[in-house]
């Protein structure tokens, strides 16, 4: 059996310009965080509205990312791939909540994972039989692919702070969206009292639809996003998913201000602990659920 | 009804126990495999069936179960008096561990931290020094039975063995799932207020549960690395714990031959259609979709939806 | 369960190749076929390896009409999926149901360690085609085990000398992923630069699969190193590289590492990014000899792409095979003799002169590769250098 050698020595700053190399890595964190971000919230809000654990949001990631890889060859611009991506993931998402997912809610949790665990089968498959097996990468766009001096010898990658740029945006419409609009209201009746929105006359079904449509949505943009970073392959999704389930059960299942704070704290947490221990990188955000699930079994930031 | 059953058992084991007189290599080994995976299998179900805990990490307790194993006889001790304790005994120790956290939670929070868990056990067996990372570990040799006649490195003796060890869990799981103890499970399955107020205690239940399936899932696993003479970390992954419940689910939830024949199922489908096909993955999510929507109690279910007239077994 | 009951109908369908081959041999003379069983990943990530492999290996058997010494070869596949579990299945039908003669295989060295016991144990011989976990041909090796690919210290233990010695680098960040084969790897880089005056100034194992380099990146940043020192393959390859040049470190800190970090396709989905790495292996596409260009040629013609180096490991394995058999006048019954034979073949390779180590690992000669413009926005491995000629693992612990 290959033998480990001893623990490697951490890599130690050796200039004085620790302050600034500290504040790149929690840019580096918070940046991260928003991507889990914005995969987090689909999540969260797929089960906050609907009761409903998809374990294939990371197919929307991954459909998303391939979709835009197809645009991008098509010669679309960034922006219009982004758009067309998200729209033509929600159509798949609804189609999926109608041909599946419609017909076993009110069953029990069993039922979810076995069904939701197929999906994550049929569309690895899918995506490999359409767009092959091969690694593919995405592009970054012209614009955004230079990077930026900060902090003495450091230089950040501009397309990351665009990708931060753009969680944030994406969060702060979420928040309109639910806090200003009918569609919000509904949402939030609906994930407090689901008897209140059939009696106040809404088909609760149309209601399911379009919030699963959004969920799926929000997991493609960020696939989309995150795919000038990372590379393309049939299921790319199923790292990065595994962290977002880690986020939103910290952040307390269903709620959208613990996604974002448990975004931001596994985020952070995660990068500094790449950077500091990287051997033990890989079990942190494990340990660090454990313990905040210890204390608090339904999250930081559960409803009732 | 209780002795037409102890006969149906006798047949299927009487069967089991003539395949080595039928076949031999390979498809000795396949049926193996399956004898494994169906106690694999019906050990989730104890959880997921009787108790309505869903855990996604079960994989991590069969992975604990055969790289004890394996350790141990790589570390020269070969007696199979030691080993199959030991790694019975560690896997749940392991399961208690992680039960008293899970058990904590309820639902989907159960359903991420049972994930979570098996990801951490998954990590610790890829990057301990003890487990050879991603190339695994090999085991040399089987552990010596210690009984005169009996060698483990001969493939009949070692499917005899299994089939007594996989005989005996059943056995042990059925006589439980039908005391007092299993039918208080049932009982926190269908509502565990209910069961509070009558003075269980659910939490005590749940954990005991919980270890004991964690202990057959370590036994399914120590099996698994002597029939292979190998283990790595994929088997602990946490697609190894969504397979055995797809397992479960196929075969039927909350019976006991219901895993086994979603492990036959299983087992058989992956490898005829993986012959078939390099997309086998397709076909596989697709019957596990249409098992979900139309055929919820899995073959076990159908086959006692049609002897009481009604096909599905919604 | 059929499989129970029908012992001797396999159900399982077999993709026979050779078969013209068969129809066509002698009337009256109905040699029995040589079995070629492929254990190898044709789905998910390595799928693509698989297929270079068995396209490589076809081309070899193409050239001879799929018939040595009055033998046809006939070729069984069946997807791996890159699982121990199912890897060993194969493994065993191959062996106990169809008898093969060889097995070929496999691309992933878990896989490999799997196997190792079952193709020993029933003496078949087992060419491995890629897997280059060091064990397989040290303490694990086995008279029935060759291998025609490398071992994990084989690229890199040069590559440290090489940078030390001909680059004049001595201070240098390490980085891999946290598995068996990106350890060995750096280890046996670690052997040849430490030797020459080197210095590891940081030394980071990111788990594998890692998504997000960043952190890793702005610690390298951070050390300014000389050069940086890398293995990725596959995704963690693309991801690496990219987010490298992202980062802007492509301009500040020349990047350096194994070959697999832009061979074959993992160097097109890397495009411009991975201009100017320099790396080690034991071939690249564009190699200028007689061999090598026929090599190239003849497989475009075949396939329709550029072979990568997988397909070249599955050519070479194939010539291996035919060499042997011919030597034994098509004899596979005498394991000895086979075995003779095969620790015997020697040829002339596209990567150079081929033959094998004691512990049955090619012995080959190293080279330093640089990614650069062709031009018409083709982006190639060019050959700069020789690190080490005729360089054979040193196969501890293998008593053969």
């Amino acid at each position: 059996m290959p033998r480990r050698s001893p623990p490697n020595p951490l890599p130690r700053p050796r200039h004085l310009d620790t302050a600034g190399y500290i504040l790149i890595q929690l840019l580096n964190g918070v940046q991260y965080g928003l991507l889990l971000f914005l995969l987090a919230t689909g999540l969260t809000l797929v089960f906050g509205v609907m009761g409903i654990i998809n374990l294939a949001h990371g197919s929307f990631f991954m459909i998303g990312a391939y979709l835009a890889l197809t645009l991008t060859r098509l010669g679309m611009p960034f922006a219009v791939t982004i758009v067309l991506s998200l729209i033509a993931a929600v159509a798949i998402g609804i189609v999926t909540e109608l041909v599946t997912l419609r017909h076993i809610y009110g069953r029990d949790h069993l039922d979810q994972v076995l069904l939701t665990f197929g999906l994550i089968l049929i569309f690895n498959e899918t995506v490999r039989l359409l767009w092959g097996a091969d690694i593919q990468s995405l592009p970054m766009p012209e614009a955004l692919s230079g990077s930026i001096p900060l902090f003495g010898r450091h230089r950040y990658p501009a397309y990351r702070l665009f990708v931060t740029a753009f969680g944030l945006l994406v969060g702060a419409g979420l928040w309109l969206l639910i806090n200003r609009t009918r569609l919000g209201m509904i949402i939030r009746a609906g994930a407090s009292r689901r008897e209140t929105v059939g009696a106040m006359g809404i088909n609760i079904n149309l209601v399911f639809t379009a919030v699963f449509g959004l969920g799926a949505g929000l997991a493609a943009v960020s696939g989309t996003v995150a795919a000038p970073i990372l590379s393309l392959y049939p299921g790319m999704g199923e790292e990065i998913i595994i962290i977002t389930f880690v986020v939103v059960v910290i952040g307390g299942l269903g709620s959208l201000r613990g996604a974002l704070l448990g975004s931001l704290l596994i985020g952070v947490a995660d990068t500094f602990g790449k950077a500091m221990l990287p051997e033990l990188s890989s079990v942190m955000v494990y340990v660090m659920m454990v313990v905040v699930l210890l204390f608090k079994p339904r999250g930081l930031f559960s409803r009732g | 009804m209780p002795s037409r059953r102890i006969l149906f058992y006798a047949a299927v084991l009487a069967a089991l126990g003539a395949v080595p007189m039928a076949v031999g290599g390979f498809y000795l080994e396949f049926t193996n495999q399956i004898l494994i995976f169906a106690l694999f299998a019906a050990s989730l179900d104890l959880l997921a069936g009787y108790t309505g805990l869903i855990s996604l990490g079960h994989a991590a307790f069969f992975g604990i179960g055969a790289y004890a194993t394996a350790i141990l006889v790589e570390l020269g001790v070969v007696r199979l008096v030691f080993v199959l304790p030991a790694a019975v005994l560690l896997s749940a120790l392991a399961a208690a561990a992680i039960g008293a956290l899970c058990i904590r939670t309820t639902g989907v929070s159960f359903i991420m931290i049972t994930l979570a868990l098996a990801q951490l056990v998954y990590y610790v067996a890829l990057n301990s020094p003890m487990t050879g990372s991603t190339d695994g570990m090999l085991m040399f040799q089987r552990p010596e039975s210690g009984l005169p006649g009996i060698d483990l490195e001969n493939n009949i003796h070692f499917y005899y063995y299994s089939l007594l060890l996989v005989g005996l869990s059943f056995g042990i799981m059925g006589r439980l799932v039908s005391s007092p103890f299993g039918r208080a499970l049932q009982g926190i399955r269908a509502n565990e207020e209910r069961m509070s107020a009558m003075g269980y205690r659910a939490g005590t239940y749940k954990l005991t549960v919980f270890v004991i399936a964690g202990a057959f899932a370590g036994l399914a696993g120590h099996l698994f690395v002597n029939l292979q003479f190998f283990i790595d970390p994929s088997s602990l992954q946490w697609h190894a714990s969504g397979q055995v419940l797809t397992m479960v689910l196929m075969g039927g939830l909350g019976t006991l031959s219901g895993p086994a024949v979603g492990a036959a199922l299983f087992i058989g489908l992956e490898e005829v259609i993986s012959s078939y096909t390099d997309h086998w993955m397709l076909p596989m999510g697709i019957i596990l979709v249409l098992i979900v929507l139309f055929a919820r109690g899995g073959v076990v279910g159908l086959w006692r939806g049609i002897r009481s007239k009604g096909p599905w077994n919604g | 369960m059929s499989w129970a009951v029908n012992p001797n109908r396999s159900t399982l369908a077999i993709f026979v190749v050779g078969l013209p081959m068969v129809l066509m041999s002698w009337a009256g003379y109905a040699a029995e076929p040589v079995k070629l069983g492929l254990v190898l990943p044709y789905s998910a990530v390595y799928a693509s390896l698989g297929n270079d492999i068995t396209n490589g290996l076809e081309l070899a058997l193409s050239e001879v009409n799929y018939q040595v010494a009055g033998r046809p070869i006939v070729v069984l596949k069946q997807d791996s999926q890159v699982s121990p579990k199912v890897g060993l299945q194969i493994t065993k039908k191959f062996i106990q149901q169809d008898k093969v003669d060889f097995l070929v295989g496999p691309v992933a060295s878990h896989v490999a360690n799997a196997m190792r016991k079952a193709a020993h144990d029933s003496k078949t011989f087992m060419i491995i085609a890629n897997a280059g976990s060091v064990v397989l041909t040290r303490e694990l090796c086995s008279p029935y085990i060759f291998r025609t690919s490398f071992s994990n210290w084989q690229p890199n233990y040069p590559m440290g000398i090489w940078m030390a010695r001909e680059e004049g680098i001595k201070r240098v960040a390490i980085l891999a992923p946290n598995y068996a084969a990106g350890r060995q790897m750096m280890e046996a880089f670690k052997e040849g630069f430490l030797a020459n005056g080197g210095e590891i100034l940081s030394e980071q194992y990111p788990a594998l699969g890692e998504s997000d380099f960043q952190p890793y990146l702005t610690n390298i940043a951070q050390g300014n190193p000389e050069a940086v020192f890398v293995f990725f393959s596959g995704a963690d390859a693309v991801k690496f590289v990219r987010q490298y040049a992202q980062a802007g470190l492509k301009d500040q800190i020349p990047l350096y590492g194994s070959g697999f970090l832009v061979e074959g396709k993992v160097l097109s989905a890397q495009g411009q990014a991975a201009v100017g790495i320099k790396t080690a292996l034991h071939w690249a596409d564009t190699m200028d000899n007689p061999v090598s260009k026929k090599f190239v040629r003849d497989y475009k013609a075949k396939f329709g792409e550029i072979p990568s180096l997988f397909s070249l490991q599955g050519y070479d394995t194939g010539h291996m095979i035919i060499q042997a058999l011919e030597a034994t006048g098509g004899d596979t019954s005498d394991k000895m003799r086979l075995r003779r034979a095969l620790e015997d073949v020697r040829f002339e390779s596209p990567r150079g002169p081929f033959k094998l180590s004691r512990s049955h690992n090619p012995i080959q000669n190293i080279y330093i590769r640089e990614v650069v413009n062709a031009g018409y926005g083709v982006i190639e491995n060019q050959i700069i250098a020789v690190a080490a000629e005729a360089l054979e693992d040193p196969g501890t612990g293998c008593d053969l």
